[in-house]
């Protein structure tokens, strides 16, 4: 009985240890617009190693040192589909995310038009010249007066 | 005035002040050709604005013919912020031409015409463009270079897309750097096979890089095939270094002259360069802050400067501050430290120069093993204690005679 005991109560701080000692991945997952996504989890109040890939192997990560339970990039992340887990005294799940491309177009004042999504942009613009325009996110460019339509599409 | 003409105005000065948006997503489908593949893909059209738009939908590009629009008129109610609208691909059993064929889904806003029939501004369309990707025969692949430089490291990455129909048994690359047009050194990648419409990565590593321009050549081989691609790039790292940095003849209370080596590292010409040290007491105040003479340096050249410090105030003891170095407008920095003796002064620079500094990120595994082993201690004596303190009372009660 004695024994017993004893065994049981240093199982449950083990099992209480590794529980505590466990990093869980909780955003980004699935799909987003953000190029800049905040990646959080929860963990123990310890140092991390962020990985983010575009492997699911890990083979070419961009690994990043983080205080907190919280990282957002300072560069924007290509489009496309990512995995990452963070390490700390142990290792997190892995979490895919996809940073999908939105196209958007928005006329303002005095005709001036800005690439209101997430993915630079190639402007036809009819009549004129196709495809001679680009446009970078957030950016704007006036409207010439003879133009009758503008199509936009991503060019990245 | 006419009333064609009023409405006229009046409309283009509603429009003037006007936002309006048009957005799709995705802004780009690719699609691996399949014979006979047929396949539905979703679009979401955003109303940003919240307006009432009515939006003509239309398929053009080379395999537009393959391509079945769900719908080709659409409106969009101001509560609506956005709509699903679907097409169907239907590929044929062959296509000729390899390589990405590209077919956009073109989604056109309205024209605004005034009641006398004249057109108000442009009108915008989106595009969301639908690749089809059709491999090549036999073996054939594409490869991207990307070379990416942090302190003293380049990190190489050949990422390889296999577009043919075969696979690829054994890919490879090897990197030949060059400082100008002499080649410096030649880096190999790992192997990998890469499967069919598959990508993989390549990579390998410049270590102890100096800082400066190169460009790297790569020669990518695949199962007897080759691919050249180049690149220029920048590897990180400040220009000049600290070689030495030493104080002769002094005497505590006299003007120390300290005698700086510097080292131009870097494949460029070094401009206005100059080293600054300061140092702090215990409580923080300053106690020293010198600049050393301006000089230029060419590529791999060493130079002594010269800074002094009156020590007429100053105690025998151990101060720490930082040591800067200034070329081409940009700064590198370290923490320094000093012991000052009566006919000595020794100086250290770097990371191990005080002993407060710590990195930005030190990770507590060990207290964390620690907190482990210290709680599994305290339950265990905990235990022992309570089991001798039990088997002690129960040897009392024998002996009392209570049973």
């Amino acid at each position: 009985m004695k024994t017993k005991t004893i065994i049981i109560s240093n199982i449950i701080i083990i099992l209480a240890f590794f529980i505590l000692t466990t990093t869980i991945t909780l955003s980004p997952g699935g799909e987003t617009f953000e190029r800049r996504p905040t990646f959080e989890w929860l963990g123990m109040p310890t140092g991390y190693t962020i990985m983010i890939d575009d492997n699911p192997d890990f083979s070419t990560p961009w690994t990043e040192k983080v205080e907190g339970k919280t990282y957002t990039p300072d560069k924007d992340l290509e489009l496309g589909d990512y995995y990452w887990k963070v390490k700390g005294f142990r290792e997190s799940n892995v979490q895919k995310f996809t940073i999908i491309s939105k196209v958007s177009i928005k006329r303002e004042e005095d005709e001036k038009l800005r690439n209101d999504g997430n993915a630079r942009l190639k402007l036809d613009m009819q009549p004129g010249i196709t495809g001679a325009v680009t446009l970078g996110i957030n950016q704007t460019i006036k409207l010439e007066e003879n133009v009758e339509e503008v199509i936009a599409e991503q060019d990245e | 005035m006419n009333k064609k003409t009023f409405i006229l105005i009046i409309t283009l000065l509603l429009l003037a002040g006007e936002a309006s948006a048009l957005g799709v997503t995705p802004g780009k489908t690719t699609i691996n050709f399949k014979p006979g593949l047929e396949r539905n893909v979703e679009l979401t059209v955003l109303n940003n604005e919240q307006k009432d738009l009515s939006l003509a939908l239309n398929v053009e590009g080379e395999l537009s013919k393959y391509v079945t629009l769900e719908e080709k008129d659409i409106r969009l109610t101001p509560s609506e912020g956005s709509k699903t609208i679907r097409y169907k691909v239907k590929l044929p059993e062959n296509i000729e031409k390899p390589g990405i064929q590209e077919s956009k889904i073109i989604i056109r806003e309205a024209k605004s015409v005034t009641e006398a029939g004249v057109i108000v501004g442009a009108s915008l369309s989106v595009a969301s463009i639908l690749n089809i990707n059709v491999p090549y025969e036999g073996k054939y692949a594409e490869a991207n270079l990307f070379i990416t430089s942090q302190e003293g490291e380049a990190i190489f990455v050949i990422q390889i897309t296999n577009y043919g129909k075969e696979d690829i048994e054994k890919a490879t690359a090897s990197i030949d750097i060059f400082e100008g047009d002499k080649k410096i050194i030649t880096l190999q990648t790992d192997e990998k096979p890469i499967g069919q419409q598959m990508r993989k990565e390549l990579t390998t590593k410049w270590a102890d890089t100096k800082p400066g321009t190169y460009k790297a050549k790569a020669k990518i081989t695949y199962d007897g095939k080759k691919i050249e691609t180049e690149k220029e790039f920048k590897t990180i790292g400040f220009l000049i270094k600290f070689i030495d940095v030493a104080v002769k003849n002094f005497n505590l209370g006299q003007i120390a002259k300290f005698q700086i080596l510097l080292e131009n590292a870097a494949n460029e010409k070094a401009e206005d360069v100059y080293a600054r040290m300061t140092l702090n007491d215990q409580t923080g105040r300053k106690i020293m802050d010198v600049e050393s003479q301006r000089i230029q340096l060419q590529p791999q050249e060493r130079k002594e400067v010269q800074a002094y410090w009156d020590t007429e105030t100053v105690q025998k003891g151990n101060y720490g501050g930082k040591a800067e170095l200034y070329a081409n407008s940009e700064i590198w920095e370290a923490p320094m430290s000093m012991e000052v003796l009566q006919n000595e002064i020794k100086t250290r620079i770097g990371p191990t120069a005080m002993a407060v500094t710590e990195t930005k990120t030190g990770y507590k595994t060990t207290p964390l093993i620690g907190m482990l082993v210290i709680a599994l201690i305290i339950v265990n004596i905990a235990w022992y204690l309570y089991y001798k303190k039990k088997s002690k009372n129960k040897n009392n009660n024998q002996k009392d005679g209570k049973f």
